[in-house]
């Protein structure tokens, strides 16, 4: 049996409110998450049975937690995928007019650079430099594609209620899924991280 | 190590076949750009039929898109990895004393409460 203190609760709050922060880009809602999050770990500290780490385990509460804040504060639907905010660093809204002619062929060459995804997964995701510019790739999408992408894809959050959250119709969440996975995908080619 | 640059076009090989392909590939939509759409969709649902055998035709035709399917899987694994692995560096912002006091403090509340729960 592992013996849960408010010291080792306390430590892993750095971490609790990096991932926090990594989620929300709020700073007072990611402050009230860890609380939340710490608080609940308390109350049920008696049914921790250390088959996991406390890391792992505190990682999965603040997920939930997490996902009923964005539940909660889901926005309202927008239908038209061009309300999605152009990025700042001149993206524009839609990658794939920038990667695809108007017969649909290659503008640029997709594999350039990316040996990046050629590697095994395991060995990509120790690679913290290639992890540090998937991020910064990521803060690089509008807000509310971010959030439907982030809910999709580190949540596995299904597509509609995805889309509820991040306030854009069922709809559109395809094409908008579609165009942070290229964008993602363009900006690591573009900055051709190498090992 | 990073350095920034612009893709330059595919090769001159590629240009020629789908200089000569596009007006069939096109409106049977298998086009690179449907391919890679398709790429992306098979990730959030089933794909039809047909949309499977476009994605199977245009992989058989066009070698320079057959990587892709693999290396948005990879980009996957590596978003869910940036999202579950977070260290306090890599936010740039740092828990402030007063949260933690705050925290510490809600968590002592809640041992001395009478039930304990």
């Amino acid at each position: 049996m592992t013996t849960i203190t408010i010291e080792t609760l306390m430590s892993e709050a750095p971490r609790l409110h990096a991932h926090a922060l990594n989620r929300l880009s709020d700073h007072h809602h990611a402050e009230d998450l860890v609380q939340e999050t710490l608080l609940t770990a308390w109350r049920k500290r008696d049914t921790f049975d250390g088959r996991s780490t406390l890391r792992t385990w505190l990682t999965g509460i603040m997920k939930f937690k997490i996902l009923d804040h964005h539940r909660a504060t889901a926005r309202v639907p927008t239908s038209n995928p061009a309300e999605a905010p152009v990025s700042a660093d001149g993206w524009g809204t839609d990658p794939m007019d920038r990667l695809f002619d108007r017969h649909g062929s290659w503008k640029i060459d997709p594999n350039y650079g990316m040996e990046l995804l050629a590697d095994a997964p395991d060995i990509l995701s120790n690679r913290s430099e290639v992890l540090a510019w998937v991020r910064r790739c990521m803060e690089r999408l509008p807000e509310r594609l971010r959030l439907l992408f982030s809910l999709r894809e580190v949540d596995s959050m299904a597509v509609p209620e995805a889309a509820a959250a991040a306030g854009v119709t069922a709809g559109s969440a395809a094409v908008l899924l579609t165009r942070a996975r290229h964008q993602l995908r363009a900006c690591l080619q573009h900055h051709r991280i190498t090992p | 190590m990073t350095t920034s640059s612009p893709p330059p076009p595919p090769r001159l090989s590629y240009r020629l076949m789908h200089a000569v392909m596009w007006p069939l590939l096109t409106p049977l939509r298998m086009s690179c750009r449907h391919f890679a759409q398709l790429c992306s969709e098979r990730l959030d649902r089933p794909l039809t039929p047909y949309e499977r055998l476009c994605l199977r035709m245009h992989r058989l035709v066009c070698g320079v898109c057959r990587p892709l399917p693999r290396q948005f899987e990879k980009l996957h694994h590596l978003v869910r990895c940036c999202g579950d692995h977070s260290e306090p560096e890599d936010s740039g912002t740092e828990l402030s004393s007063e949260a933690r006091a705050a925290i510490r403090e809600a968590l002592q509340n809640e041992t001395h409460k009478p039930d304990g729960s």
